[in-house]
């Protein structure tokens, strides 16, 4: 379906091509000893991954113990050589799971704390990820980077009658304005990787020309916006805060033009397992390179039901198993979803942990918040969901822990996220008070 | 209108039109929602005040249509490609790298749903300059007529190229606009065609290419309380995205400017014209696709020890047959019952095996006629019945869910919490029993004692359509099933039969149909044209064309009300 793309035609290629480096280090490991010890830290990084159908009649999930002293389930063993730099919450229970659609609900919460109950339009509310990059307006070529699954043939799948966007998109720059992902690992990669080679002042003038594009097309935005009325005013409202975000991508640094040289495109028409690696692969190389700071990935969308035969143990797709009955062969074959689930994050843990220069690494510099938009999915159980914690935050965080986050307001902490971004914000979700405890 | 009144209408709407009405009389909870369950399938309860229903008769009344609102439409992924490709020649379907578009009531080119995110943007920008380049590459001589020395060369090219662009002839002011962007690029030092090219790419970026709607140059806003009748170019994309997924062609860009679709004859010859050209396939894959949801065939995966004969070609057979039965209905335009009655189909061997019929050989599809006592349209094709199953067997409560959904317009409402997995299957036990075991819990009797019974009417088909006499417990089939008017029916050519006289089926396709056509969620306040065009034009006597025509001269569809306060 997808065809291959001129290389030369991407955007960014020659954005870096122009040249407009500066001196802000994107890895910790270009940053000399002496400026860190100056006081300079690296920036950090804000990562969100998501799984949807949570797990299986807790028979995958067992968490016990307390504090330091825990122990993880049965799915989790890919992920103990990283339990001292990962928390487990127990207890966390979303604030407005009850009633249907509930995989639509659980997905729209996961990153805004927020409700839903437009069944026509999507509507939530702007999400954690958004808010710490509105907070932080880092100057980086992208804003925000938003990933997803492989297509599916009949686009996203819908929570029974209710619009497929909500499942679609866990980031929401806005009430009515959802991030919705690429399903493209190369065009993902096309983004962030930036190949060097090209004429800089061919590259200079290709960036001129596209902002003549940009206020060709702003300024058609301004002289339609009078003949139209609220509601399509506000509609195109939102296509002029896009395409300013795309002129301030074209001003923005580029720390370090070498950066993932000789990364391998993950080329197109990747099956799902290989697409997933390859997603993985994206997100580490544009936090090396500080494409961006602010990622998510829905590594599945909400209600999805991808076939996962490649596993080998049976043929049913993910999101009908999660409910289609509770034979051991069933349950068998959708714990064997979520343990490799647990793997790819674990994966990407093992990766970001490695990319350092010794004393610290992207994993330590980094808020990674993964996890799924139900607990159990056998009675779509929006009580004690399935969510976990790495990294450092660049000391922000104390991972190692099993958090109990009962009674806690979901949106509590969402909130204590951004905080541990220092976007110390003073509301998210209705909540003021930051979760304590991270 | 009050709240009351409002929720009055509401359920009246619904209990009338979905037909259905015992099953809708309880949505949203099945259980406890509102409306009189007592009431029959055609509701003769007059709504005052929005103008009343059809009659226990089926001959509509007097109808007060209110033609809605579409927001400004984002092209979808879809109709980007065919634009691009019919504009310009440009196959490569540049919009396959966007964010997948999401849907709203189960169609993906509901303005509600299509919005640009930054991500977005970022990408539009690439395809504008790629297009751009694809078109000057392939249509250089086309585009530029006259020579770049003359004074109004640039003009003139402009004017042409962003008349098929922004889909109606540009504004002076719009022009000027576009004669900026070709000096930016003279004083870069491009070459004349580079600039021409550069400038489509701006075009190719403005709201006017990427909405439909935008108001015409010179247009106020249109206040909430008034409606207006779309202008010829309005009413041309409106066509061309309905008929052709794509934009409007010269001819019909030419009709608009001389004010030919304005009048009922020349709207005639245009809308014959283009559902006899090729491009009319977009009705299969915007319009059919979605509506029988057949999206899903492609993730099902029969189990290959139960199915070794299902393969990768053969699930592409089983859509191809879709394809080709749509379009020959189409091409006979035939009644849009026999979507749901027809037995002239198109099989492969494979295919055929599955109907028990010989005579295909090989992958390629030829016409079959089935066994009318066994089959009825898309109802029994083997796409449809494999992705409603299970990897081995048949899931008769997805069965009933997407005849709900996709053919009585009656969709249950989802699970709600809390509820318990459906039960494990006990020794011996057939589905209907434990179906029947798993209604004994009142919370979920409420929906399934309503999707159960259509679903069973499928049980003489096994998880790839094949035709069955035991089922998977290996009790005789039992296939006796009840429409949720309370109507018992024996099987699916049964159902089938008792859709094509009843009302349920025809207020769908029409409702569905309306839904695509228009690009917003059908309101109960389009109840009385949806009604009035289902009871006239699907009967066995119509031809699909007639309703696709009542569609798009309905009021909904010509005209427009204003959201300006």
């Amino acid at each position: 379906m997808f065809k291959p793309r001129m290389p030369s035609l991407s955007r960014r290629t020659w954005l870096r091509a122009a040249g407009v480096a500066v001196a802000l280090p994107a890895l910790p490991s270009l940053m000399p000893k002496a400026v860190r010890a100056g006081g300079a830290r690296p920036p950090k990084r804000f990562v969100s991954l998501f799984f949807p159908n949570g797990s299986t009649l807790r028979q995958d999930w067992q968490l016990s113990g307390a504090g330091r002293n825990y122990t993880m389930g049965t799915a989790h063993d890919a992920l103990l050589p990283y339990q001292s730099q990962l928390s487990m919450f127990t207890g966390l229970s979303h604030q407005h799971g009850t009633g249907s659609p509930a995989h639509a609900r659980g997905t729209a919460e996961f990153l805004t704390g927020a409700p839903i109950s437009n069944q026509n339009t999507p509507e939530v509310d702007i999400s954690i990820d958004q808010a710490i990059a509105d907070h932080l307006r880092p100057n980086t070529a992208i804003r925000s980077l938003h990933l997803g699954p492989t297509p599916y043939a009949g686009g996203p799948p819908a929570d029974t009658g209710w619009a497929s966007g909500y499942n679609t998109s866990i980031s929401w720059a806005s009430m009515t304005q959802p991030n919705a992902p690429l399903e493209s690992a190369q065009v993902a990669f096309d983004q962030v990787y930036v190949p060097s080679g090209t004429d800089p002042e061919q590259a200079a003038k290709r960036r001129r020309m596209q902002q003549s594009i940009l206020d060709h097309t702003l300024d058609q935005i301004d002289a339609i916006e009078p003949r139209l009325g609220a509601s399509d005013a506000a509609k195109l409202d939102e296509y002029l805060t896009a395409v300013r975000e795309v002129e301030a991508g074209l001003q923005a640094d580029i720390p370090d033009p070498s950066c993932g040289d000789g990364a391998e495109p993950p080329g197109d028409g990747l099956a799902f397992a290989e697409h997933t690696r390859a997603m993985l692969d994206v997100i580490v190389l544009a936090m090396q390179c500080d494409a961006t700071r602010i990622i998510t990935y829905s590594m599945d969308y909400g209600f999805g039901n991808k076939g996962f035969s490649f596993l080998g143990k049976g043929n049913g797709l993910h999101h009908n198993l999660s409910h289609s009955g509770s034979t051991p062969e069933i349950i068998a074959n959708h714990k064997a979803i979520v343990i490799w689930y647990m793997e790819q994050f674990a994966y990407l843990l093992g990766r970001l942990d490695a990319v350092g220069d010794g004393d610290t690494s992207l994993l330590d510099e980094s808020v990674v918040y993964f996890g799924s938009s139900l607990g159990d999915a056998w009675g779509h159980s929006h009580n004690d969901v399935n969510m976990m914690l790495a990294g450092g935050g660049g000391g922000a965080l104390d991972p190692g822990r099993l958090i109990d986050a009962s009674g806690a307001d979901y949106g509590a902490v969402l909130l204590a996220l951004a905080h541990a971004m220092d976007a110390p914000l003073p509301s998210f979700a209705g909540v003021s008070e930051p979760f304590a405890g991270l | 209108m009050d709240t009351t009144t409002h929720q009055a209408r509401h359920w009246r709407f619904f209990l009338t039109w979905g037909g259905a009405a015992a099953l809708l009389a309880v949505t949203p909870s099945c259980r406890d929602g509102g409306g009189d369950s007592d009431e029959g399938g055609s509701s003769d309860g007059a709504a005052d005040d929005a103008g009343s229903d059809e009659g226990d008769d089926g001959e509509p009344n007097a109808c007060e249509p209110t033609p809605g609102r579409v927001g400004l439409q984002r092209l979808t992924a879809a109709e980007y490609n065919r634009t691009v490709a019919h504009l310009f020649d440009d196959d490569s379907a540049p919009a396959d790298v966007f964010p997948a578009d999401s849907a709203t009531d189960g169609f993906n080119n509901n303005a509600a749903s299509l919005t640009i995110s930054p991500q977005l943007a970022a990408l539009l920008l690439d395809a504008s300059e790629s297009v751009a380049a694809t078109a000057m590459a392939n249509q250089s001589n086309a585009i530029i007529q006259c020579d770049a020395s003359e004074d109004d060369c640039a003009a003139d090219t402009l004017r042409d190229l962003a008349t098929r662009v922004y889909r109606r002839p540009p504004s002076p002011t719009e022009l000027a606009d576009l004669t900026a962007l070709v000096d930016v690029a003279l004083a870069e030092g491009d070459t004349f065609p580079q600039a021409i090219e550069f400038a489509l790419a701006g075009m190719l970026m403005a709201p006017q290419f990427l909405y439909r709607g935008v108001p015409a140059p010179g247009s106020a806003p249109l206040a909430a309380s008034e409606i207006a009748v779309l202008d010829d170019y309005a009413l041309a994309s409106r066509l061309s995205y309905f008929l052709w997924g794509s934009t409007p062609d010269a001819a019909l860009l030419e009709a608009a400017a001389q004010g030919a679709l304005s009048d009922t004859e020349g709207l005639r010859e245009a809308f014959d014209r283009m559902l006899a050209d090729n491009k009319a396939d977009a009705l299969y894959d915007g319009f059919a696709m979605q509506w029988l949801q057949l999206g899903r065939l492609a993730v099902s995966a029969p189990d290959p020890v139960a199915f070794p004969q299902f393969s990768e070609p053969l699930r592409e057979q089983m859509l191809a047959e879709t394809r080709l039965f749509f379009g020959d209905v189409m091409a006979r335009d035939a009644s849009p019952l026999e979507f749901i009655t027809g037995n002239q189909t198109f099989a492969s061997a494979g295919l055929a095996e599955i109907y028990g019929e010989s005579g295909p050989s090989g992958d390629a599809l030829v016409p079959l006629m089935t066994d009318p006592s066994q089959r009825a349209g898309v109802l029994t094709m083997p796409a449809v019945l494999t992705m409603l199953s299970n990897p081995s067997t048949p899931n008769i409560v997805r069965r009933g869910v997407w005849l709900a959904e996709a053919i009585v317009c009656a969709a249950p409402p989802p699970p709600p919490d809390g509820v318990p997995p459906e039960p494990a299957p006990l020794e011996g036990e057939t589905e209907r029993e434990r179906l029947a075991r798993h209604r004994e819990d009142p919370d979920c009797a409420s929906c399934h004692n309503l999707i159960d019974p259509l679903g069973f009417t499928f049980e003489n088909y096994d998880a790839m359509g094949q035709w069955r006499t035991e089922d998977e417990a290996g009790a005789p089939v039992d296939n006796v099933g009840e429409l949720p008017d309370g109507t018992t029916v024996d099987g699916v050519v049964g159902l089938a039969d008792a859709l094509a006289q009843g009302d349920d089926y025809g207020r769908c396709i029409t409702r569905k149909l309306m839904t695509y056509s228009l690009g917003r969620t059908v309101t109960p306040d389009d109840a009385c044209t949806v009604d009035s065009i289902a009871s006239d034009h699907v009967d066995p006597d119509a031809a699909f064309s007639d309703l696709l025509w009542a569609v798009v001269t309905s009021d909904a569809f010509t005209t427009q009300q204003g959201d300006a306060q």
